[in-house]
């Protein structure tokens, strides 16, 4: 009987430490662990959209596209229209990266007919006095500018580095063409790749 | 653990409502003044009583009395009133000790539980946001290019292409040989990427179709098939043993890949099954002789090419 009122006295104690101390412990570690996991999923999931263009006009061996280049705050901050000997468009991009994400920077713009070495230039289309315009947005600190003006300026001048890959998107004749008139975004990830929606 | 949380949801069907009463009139302001409220009632009916009964006996006992209550006797029923309920927990102590305790331990009880259903709650979503992060973080193989020659003369590379097949169990893959005018060497593939939370839960991969070879001075149209079915026309990427097909019969497998075509050609099915776009992608780098060059699908959506360590 004795034994039993100690083993139930210190049951309620270990009981009453467990609840008290260990649990909200616990409870606070999993809020963190679920706090940490959730930026993660999200960092995993952010997207840039730099570009959007609609295909105007597309004939057996043309097509006729416009451009529009945008910010982090998605305001538009240049555009081109052009129209290109080709069956397939292709939206070349200069994929650097930057610590632990990729950057992408719009690079040329050929087609399926149109070797890329002749394809036409874009960085001239966002470039202000050596900034992308692309990675600009409101308040921006004088590092941040430095720093991008010195990752563009490594990337226009096609510097041999580990750290980039050229990253082209198209679409594909007879499977999955752009449709005229059209709009459609090209989204970049952070972890290099690069799509085109529909919007 | 859907058992165990089930079950700490029907115990504490009961007791949070009670322990969560209680704590009420503890705990909370309004629950006080309540409570106070509550004693002030009794002891004013109590006083009003006794007052009452007091001015009736002086009737009965006075012929022709008014009940008049004199002032010191009414402070006497005042005190007597007011300490009366504390006298009687006093006498009654062990047994409002035990009530006390009896409802203390509900409400501990109650939060015990209420702190482990947060836990194993918390758990579950750690284990959801887990598989979350493992399948949107993962990447397959699509091909590795060796680069065999660069001909600086003539100008052409030549290399190496190894497709990879998820087969484990013979990890053969084809390789296929080709050379090209040009340095800046691009891998072209037709790319399906599949919606976040199609890949979050593990349902999809985002799957690759490796389309040709062009370069810089090479265009598109004119670029190297790539070889990248095996004998049953089954794309090497997804071909798998016996031991690895479920949920089918191993022949039907083919006919299973077949129908993954069907996305590229029916807009409305690459919509129903969760399909968020399906383009062209070719990623490209300037090739140098004896390198090794990884090509991987992201999760997350799209090809990336990424450096092996160099031969030389």
């Amino acid at each position: 009987m004795k034994k039993t009122i100690i083993l139930g006295i210190i049951l309620i104690i270990a009981a009453l430490i467990v609840f008290n101390y260990v649990l909200p412990g616990c409870l606070r570690q999993q809020k963190k662990k679920i706090s940490n996991l959730t930026e993660i999923s999200e960092y995993l999931k952010k997207e840039n959209r730099p570009l959007a263009f609609m295909v105007s006009a597309r004939t057996d061996s043309s097509v006729s596209v416009n451009l529009k280049f945008y910010d982090l705050d998605k305001k538009e901050v240049g555009s081109l229209s052009k129209t290109l000997k080709g069956t397939e468009l292709f939206f070349d991009f200069e994929s650097y990266k930057a610590k632990d994400l990729y950057l992408a920077f719009p690079s040329k713009l050929f087609t399926n007919f149109i070797p890329a070495e002749k394809g036409l230039s874009l960085f001239s289309f966002y470039d202000k006095d050596g900034f992308p315009l692309i990675y600009s947005r409101d308040s921006l600190s004088e590092d941040y500018q430095n720093t991008f003006r010195e990752i563009f300026k490594e990337v226009r001048d096609s510097v041999k580095t580990d750290k980039s890959f050229g990253n082209a998107v198209h679409d594909i004749e007879n499977l999955k063409h752009f449709e005229t008139g059209e709009e459609y975004e090209i989204i970049t990830h952070t972890k290099g790749g690069i799509e085109i929606i529909q919007n | 653990m859907e058992n165990s949380l089930e079950l700490l949801q029907q115990i504490n069907w009961f007791l949070k409502p009670v322990s969560d009463f209680l704590l009420f009139f503890v705990t909370t302001l309004l629950g006080r003044i309540l409570l106070l409220s509550g004693f002030l009632i009794y002891f004013v009916s109590t006083y009003a009583h006794s007052l009452k009964l007091r001015q009736l006996a002086g009737k009965s006992t006075t012929a022709y009395g008014s009940g008049f209550v004199p002032f010191g006797e009414r402070i006497y029923l005042l005190i007597r009133d007011l300490f009366q309920p504390i006298l009687k927990i006093i006498i009654h102590f062990p047994v409002v000790l035990g009530i006390i305790v009896a409802l203390s331990m509900l409400v501990g009880i109650s939060t015990a539980l209420q702190g482990t259903q947060a836990y194993l709650q918390n758990q579950k979503k750690i284990e959801e946001l887990s598989s979350v992060v493992k399948q949107l973080d993962k990447r397959y193989k699509v091909a590795t290019l060796t680069v065999k020659d660069i001909d600086y003369a003539k100008g052409i590379t030549s290399l190496d292409i190894q497709y990879y097949s998820n087969d484990k169990t013979n990890g053969t893959s084809k390789t296929q040989s080709i050379s090209i005018k040009g340095y800046d060497i691009y891998f072209d593939a037709l790319v399906l990427n599949f919606n976040y939370s199609t890949i979050s839960q593990g349902e999809k991969h985002n799957l690759v179709l490796p389309y040709r070879i062009f370069s810089e001075k090479v265009a598109a149209v004119d670029g190297i098939k790539l070889n990248y079915m095996d004998a049953d026309s089954v794309p090497l990427l997804y071909e798998r043993s016996e031991n690895d097909i479920y949920g089918m019969a191993a022949e039907k497998y083919p006919e299973r890949v077949k129908e993954l075509m069907r996305f590229t050609s029916d807009k409305n099915y690459a919509r129903k099954m969760g399909v968020r776009s399906f383009l062209g992608n070719s990623v490209h780098k300037i090739m140098y002789k004896g390198k090794k060059y990884d090509i991987w699908i992201e999760q997350t959506g799209g090809l990336v090419l990424k450096n092996k360590t160099s031969l030389f």
